[in-house]
């Protein structure tokens, strides 16, 4: 039976190391170690023998017979050392409690991103992106955890190297060392009032005392549209007007095809520079970039200019001073979507102008060729071309922060920073060449605000360790002060010059005004950690918040979490394979204040200009609003139950979590009926509850010498539901243009996004007209037969990462995709609609006629006749997808070469997006939003801009 | 700390500081909260829609543009999500509310310098402007709910108090007509009888409008008719000399016009309503029907065809089922369509009042009595006298000359409802080939459908039927 062994089991400090597993290899046969370290068991000679502990280095020994044998574990710095930035500090990963995801620069780097938000897609479970339009710039709507709600905002908080702020859209991603989601409460509330749909901290890349790094990316690309819609010929609109008896002149018979005039290619390119080092005492990270993206529609562009200072100075043994300095400069262009061909919408007028126009009329008047049916419906050219128009964002986003040390584990740390923007849009139709601009004769207008956001907060940090115990505690305040101020004017009336656009020429001033805004808020905050010996861990957490936007101004947002290192017990011992197990929960309070005006409680007046009086008296009032006393900030009570896995020496990764997220007073514009004269009131009124389960597997498949490849796969279901309304019972939004009716409706039991309309039973064979079904069985057809008949908010979204590095070169897969969800497919309903003389889609040949009675094309019906296509599960199509979002194959060129030893580094790569795409949608992309990031109008497609395929070739570059 | 979060609006001035203070400071508030009550008859209901409602609706326009609201509308067909019906409804209710504040709390305004009569003017002329939307509403909708308070606070302590205000019920077509009927009657006893120009409440305005309630409310009391039109002729109004001297936009205000709103042509005080109809560089709304022309032609009536519809050539700009490009029919009463527009519209004005006045005379038996009325309005039109002589005959007679007279002044499916002649009128106008054109308008037709938006938010309220 083998001979006894007594020994000791210690870390690199000579403290011993109770729960270290000991086993004789090949067996079940094993013990762990006690409190102090020490273990005994019985063993045969030349038996192995591993010791084995999460957080450390296994140790092999072959045993030859001695009576002790005692060992020192070195700690897996892999492991142990990773830290994540949390709440107002970092924290080891193992110690972590809640659910929080990270995503750090590997994900930035891998692919051309041109804002952050695009690096965080697909990234993490729980954490849902959506690119509403693929058109440059525009926003990406982030859901941490599902929508919480209506009008309050579901983006989550950004805080930028400590400092708040509500836009990334500018910050470049190249300077980003990593992105922390903070998912669950307990994690975020710290962050109060902030935190409510999730916190998203963003560290900045800093310098460090290595040798000083000069690097530069740049690349070049070109995007394309990735699918077109098939519209009518000339031949075929010319039938189809015939049809609905709309006078054709037989002399119309050009045929252009607009799509082609609309969808060109676009450009990008980015140069990004880098340069960061230092020594103990003083560290820098300085970088400069330019980027462009021009879209395949034009006049869409996106130029960014950003510069960035991270400064590290350590003035005295006891003084720290950090600082971080950014500013940049947007300058983009916009092309109108989500509007009908009749309203400016670029993408509806593409498919809806009749085939046989011109660009411009052929007479040499320099007008845009009017369309014979109805003048002000313009071509798409005419909507890209003919507004001059451009938005500058400016801004300076920075902080200072000193750290001193106090005492030991000690510290105070104090911060000043500011987010100073400022916001200008200028805009110029000439009296030409539109339709429009001819009615005015010119028409201008301009948009001017500044906005400052003055964050000024102080904490203590104290950490104590004694023995197994250790404890941390912080407690700090935060004051934000926001103020804005801007002008607008609009002037028509111009000179015939078309080279003067500035608003000071214009004849007329229709209107113009300023405004001024301002809030503050306070905050206390505290939080305590405590670790027993890294197998019990608790939290606790606080936050007090006043904000000056209500009448009773604070509350407390407590968060609690805790969690036990599983693989510490003895039962787990036997489960070699498991490198370390982790179960934790929380619970935790937030809050939501974001939609909130700054004059929310308040009855106001508000004026409107009159007639001068005499003597002068001033302006018309009226009551604007009624006061709202009661009015609170939304809370969310969330739940978290997680468990974090590693397994087989690191190579499996797998987290789990599960949430309850309950949001109580919801605030809505609550609907009075409109006999007052003001029908709503902002209130508390409503109840939304998200629950959801996150899965995220990493794994290292194959690492040798040759190759490695590594997966990331992450997968999450949410179910959101509005559990209660108060007042008002039903709420809509989404207005169709074309029908007018309300394609989204908010409702109890409904999730939010849920879409509403008739139900469709096809096309008469006799009358050619859709049979809607008779819903409330009265006997007429009535608003009363609309019903719930589609869900925009995916069931699942997932995310699927390959990385695979062959020598020198690497290939980085990433699949990205939602299931379950619909799609409003509005852009049908001026497709396919043939109520006037819009051009429609060849789907429209197989319409009813006499001859064609059996087909789901109704007739031809004009007259402006919306009854075929009012909103119904018509348009209702399935938008789950699966899509190969980015692939980039990249080639290290020189990679530490003594040969060419002023490089560094050099690679270069070429990355195509969204190269492929699987779903059954039937528009131009599934991935779609025409209400952006709007929580409750959510999958509808009404002539949005739509992503495009893009190639890129980058080079990076190290010196 | 607390003073840090203690920031007030600077864009706003605050409605009530505390519980129980007065809505109206001074004067001065007072009067510029009656200048918003009037500054509503600028808003889009009295911009654009009175004349959908009025023309588009019935025999005499076609909806025009490319709003399916307006289609709905022009062809009964009428959803109860219609986005007209819903805007409608909440521009007469937001009118009455600026009106309910005034006439509430007027007079208790604390301000020594603000003249007991001057109140009761105020007061009056609120009233006045609330009788106004009450008598839009209750011929739309039927019967309506009755909102004559205010809210000036929503929390939780007054909740109870001001719920049936939030969520009130209909109330029965004579209750909504005999508040109108008592509105005009205090304005009528308290407003002036002149004001700087017409588009403020004069005594005779109220006069009009009390005719008016009584020639449409059920039974129709005709010698109230005959009693307020009598007090509006004798009022100092006179029928213009010519015909288009009402529309050529130099006699603005006129002797004839009894209620007229009034544009500076300033950019804050404009009518873009006006370009809404004439134009040619879109396709305008309330184009003119062919039964309208028709009508026109076989009465020879050249004078008001003239003034009341221009032909463009519109070849090459859009083209029209019901009319060729080359001569193409619009709207012709409203003519400045510059921007911005001083184009003034009238609600009311003498001629609308002596036809009502015959109107009632022959409902009351004097035939040869009406026939004076009905020639006093042909002469101005050079047209022959009526050749009408029954009472039966000259019913028609005097539908024909409003017709004709009052064309696009938003008049013309009140009358035909009035008279309960509607379905018969409407579903025999004819079309551009001068058949039948197919309008199908039933009884449930004449009264529009309460929005479905408030439907869902109301539970008291309940929907017309057929909708």
């Amino acid at each position: 039976q083998g001979r006894p062994l007594t020994g000791k089991v210690t870390d690199a400090g000579g403290q011993g190391l109770p729960g270290v597993t000991v086993l004789i290899k090949g067996t079940a046969t094993g013990t762990t170690t006690d409190i102090n370290g020490n273990y005994s068991l019985n063993v045969e000679n030349g038996k192995t023998l591993v010791f084995s502990f999460m957080g450390f280095v296994s140790q092999e020994i072959i045993y030859s017979g001695q009576g002790v044998i005692n060992i020192t574990l070195a700690e897996d710095s892999k492991l142990l050392d990773e830290v994540v930035v949390v709440g107002y500090g970092v924290q080891r990963k193992k110690d972590i409690t809640t659910a929080v995801a990270v995503v750090d620069d590997k994900a930035l780097k891998d692919r051309p991103i041109v804002t952050v938000a695009q690096a965080l897609q697909g990234k993490a479970a729980g954490v849902q992106v959506t690119q509403p339009s693929g058109k440059p710039g525009s926003g990406l709507a982030v859901r941490v955890r599902g929508a919480t709600s209506v009008l309050a905002g579901n983006e989550p908080a950004y805080i930028v190297d400590g400092i708040r702020t509500t836009d990334i859209n500018g910050l470049n991603p190249n300077d980003i060392e990593s992105m922390t989601i903070l998912k669950d409460a307990s994690a975020a509330a710290i962050y109060g009032a902030a935190a409510a749909n999730g916190v998203v901290l963003i560290t900045t890349k800093r310098g460090s005392a290595d040798k000083p790094v000069i690097s530069f990316n740049t690349y070049f690309g070109f995007s394309t549209l990735r699918k077109n819609i098939d519209v009518l010929n000339t031949r075929q609109y010319r039938d189809l007007m015939n049809d609905i008896g709309i006078a054709y002149d037989p002399t119309w018979t050009r045929f252009g095809d607009w799509t082609d005039e609309t969808f060109g290619t676009g450009y990008q390119q980015s140069y990004q520079a880098s340069f960061s080092g230092g020594n103990e005492k003083s560290r820098y990270f300085v970088s400069g970039g330019y980027l462009t993206e021009q879209g395949m529609v034009k006049p869409a562009r996106f130029d960014r200019y950003t510069f960035r200072m991270n400064l590290d100075n350590e003035i005295r043994s006891w003084f720290k001073l950090k600082t971080s300095l950014s500013a940049w400069t947007i300058d983009s262009k916009d092309t109108p979507d989500n509007a009908s061909s009749g309203r400016g919408g670029v993408i509806m007028s593409a498919l809806n102008t009749p085939p046989f126009l011109n660009v411009y009329k052929q007479d040499g008047s320099g007008w845009f060729d009017p369309n014979p049916f109805q003048p002000s419906w313009e071509n798409p050219v005419a909507y890209m071309q003919g507004p001059d128009q451009l938005t500058r964002d400016n801004k300076v986003l920075g902080t200072v922060e000193a750290e001193i040390n106090l005492a030991k584990g000690l510290k105070f740390r104090s911060s000043a920073g500011a987010d100073i923007t400022s916001h200008r849009w200028d805009y110029y139709l000439d009296p030409l060449r539109t339709n429009y601009g001819r009615q005015n004769n010119g028409i201008g207008q301009s948009d001017n605000s500044n906005h400052m956001v003055i964050q000024i907060e102080n904490l203590f940090d104290y950490t104590v360790k004694t023995g197994e115990h250790t404890i941390s505690a912080l407690v700090g305040n935060t004051l934000i002060k926001y103020e804005g101020r801007g002008t607008y004017i609009e002037g028509k009336d111009f000179p015939e010059d078309t080279n003067v656009k500035d608003l000071w020429a214009a004849n007329q001033i229709s209107t113009g005004g300023t405004w001024h805004n301002a809030n503050s808020s306070v905050s206390f905050f505290g939080r305590l950690n405590y670790d027993f010996g890294g197998r019990y861990y608790a939290t606790f957490s606080f936050r007090r918040d006043g904000s000056s936007k209500l009448v009773n101004k604070w509350r407390t947002m407590p968060g609690v979490s805790a969690g036990y290192r599983l693989s510490s017990a003895p039962f787990m011992q036997k489960f070699t394979f498991i490198d370390d197990l982790k179960i934790r929960g929380g619970y935790g309070v937030t809050g939501n204040f974001q939609g909130l005006s700054d004059q929310a409680a308040f009855a106001l007046w508000s004026y409107y200009r009159r007639d001068p009086t005499d003597p002068l008296s001033g302006p018309g009032i009226y009551q604007l609003s009624y006061g709202n006393p009661d009015l609170k900030w939304e809370t969310t009570r969330q739940t978290n139950l997680g468990l974090d896995l590693t397994m087989f020496d690191g190579k499996v990764l797998f987290t789990f979590d599960a949430y309850h997220k309950q949001t109580v007073d919801v605030l809505l514009n609550v609907q009075l009926t409109s006999s007052l004269p003001v029908s709503s009131i902002l209130t508390n009124a409503g109840e939304i509850i998200n629950k959801g389960l996150e899965f995220s597997l990493n794994t290292v498949n194959i690492d040798n010498r040759e190759l490695n490849w590594t997966t990331e796969f992450n997968l999450s279901f949410n179910k959101n539901e509005v559990a209660n309304l108060k007042y008002t019972p039903v709420y809509y939004f989404g207005s169709i243009y074309s029908n007018n009716e309300f394609a989204s409706r908010v409702k109890v039991g409904d999730p939010l996004g849920t879409f509403y309309g008739y139900v469709s039973e096809g096309v008469n064979p006799e009358t050619g007209d859709i049979m809607y079904k008779d819903v409330n069985n009265n006997g007429i057809f009535d608003p009363g037969d609309r019903t719930v008949i589609g869900y925009g908010m995916p069931k699942v979204t997932f995310g699927f990462t390959n990385n695979l590095v062959y020598k020198d070169f690497s290939l980085n897969l990433f699949f990205q995709g939602s299931y379950g969800n619909d799609i409003f497919n509005a852009t049908r309903i001026d497709l396919e609609g043939m109520f006037d003389s819009k051009n429609q889609s060849v789907a429209v040949l197989d319409r009813w006629t006499p001859e064609n009675p059996n087909t789901d094309i109704p007739r031809a019906v004009g007259g402006g006749n919306v009854d075929n296509v009012r909103n119904s599960t018509r348009f209702i199509e399935d938008g789950s997808y699966l899509r190969l979002k980015s692939a980039t194959l990249s080639y290290n060129v020189l990679k530490n070469n003594a040969k060419v030893s002023f490089v560094k580094n050099l690679a270069i790569y070429v990355t195509a997006q969204n190269l492929f795409t699987i779903t059954n949608y039937s528009g131009f992309d599934p991935e779609v939003n025409a209400y952006g990031n709007s929580a409750v109008e959510v999958g509808i497609d009404y002539g949005t801009y739509p992503q495009s395929r893009t190639f890129v070739f980058g080079v990076n570059v190290e010196f | 700390c607390e003073k840090f979060l203690d920031i007030e609006p600077t864009g706003n001035s605050i409605f009530i500081e505390e519980r129980g203070d007065t809505i109206f400071r001074t004067a001065n508030e007072a009067e510029a909260a009656l200048s918003a009550v009037y500054g509503d008859f600028q808003n889009e209901y009295w911009q654009l829609d009175w004349l959908v409602n009025g023309d588009a609706q019935s025999d005499d326009a076609y909806a025009g543009a490319d709003n399916p609201s307006n289609f709905q509308i022009d062809d009964y067909r009428i959803v109860a999500t219609n986005s007209n019906v819903s805007r409608d409804w909440a521009y007469l209710y937001q009118t009455i509310g600026k009106a309910n504040l005034l006439i509430n709390n007027v007079e208790v305004t604390p301000d020594a310098s603000f003249s007991e009569q001057r109140k009761k003017e105020i007061k009056g002329e609120a009233s006045f402007v609330r009788a106004v939307m009450y008598f839009e509403a209750v011929q739309l909708w039927g019967d309506v709910p009755l909102q004559l308070k205010e809210v000036t606070s929503v929390s939780a302590a007054e909740l109870d108090e001001i719920y049936p205000q939030l969520y009130p019920e209909r109330k029965p077509m004579a209750e909504v007509y005999e508040q109108i009927i008592a509105d005009l009657e205090y304005a009528l006893a308290n407003v002036k009888t002149t004001q700087p120009h017409k588009g403020f409440a004069t005594k005779g305005a109220a006069n009009a409008y009390l005719a008016k309630v009584y020639a449409t409310i059920e039974p129709k009391d005709y010698n109230k008719v005959v009693e307020y039109c009598d007090a509006v002729i004798a009022g100092g109004y006179s029928l213009l000399p010519e015909f288009d001297m009402l529309w050529n936009n130099e006699n603005e205000n006129s002797p004839e016009s009894i209620f007229e709103v009034n544009y500076a042509g300033t950019a804050s005080d404009a009518n873009w309503g006006s370009s809404m109809f004439r134009g040619t560089d879109w396709k305008k709304f309330n184009i003119p029907s062919n039964d309208l022309v028709k009508a026109f032609d076989d009465e020879n009536d050249m004078i008001r065809k003239n003034a009341s519809i221009s032909f463009e050539d519109v070849t090459g700009k859009w083209s029209d089922a019901n009319w060729p490009a080359n001569s193409y029919p619009f709207m012709n009463k409203y003519r400045i369509i510059t921007w911005p527009s001083p184009q003034n519209y009238i609600l009311v004005r003498l001629a609308d009042i002596i036809l009502l006045k015959a109107e009632a005379l022959n409902e009351l038996g004097d035939v040869n009595g009406a026939a004076q009325l009905v020639n006093q309005i042909r002469g101005r039109a050079d047209l022959p006298d009526t050749q009408a002589s029954t009472q039966e005959a000259m019913r028609l007679a005097i539908e024909k000359e409003r017709r004709l007279e009052l064309a696009f002044e938003g008049k013309r499916w009140f009358d035909l409802k009035r008279t309960g002649r509607a379905i018969e009128v409407i579903n025999n106008a004819i079309g551009p080939d001068g058949n039948k054109f197919g309008y199908n308008l039933t009884q449930n037709g004449l009264l529009w459908p309460i929005p479905q938006s408030e439907l869902d938010k109301n539970e008291l309220l309940t929907q017309n039927p057929g909708y």
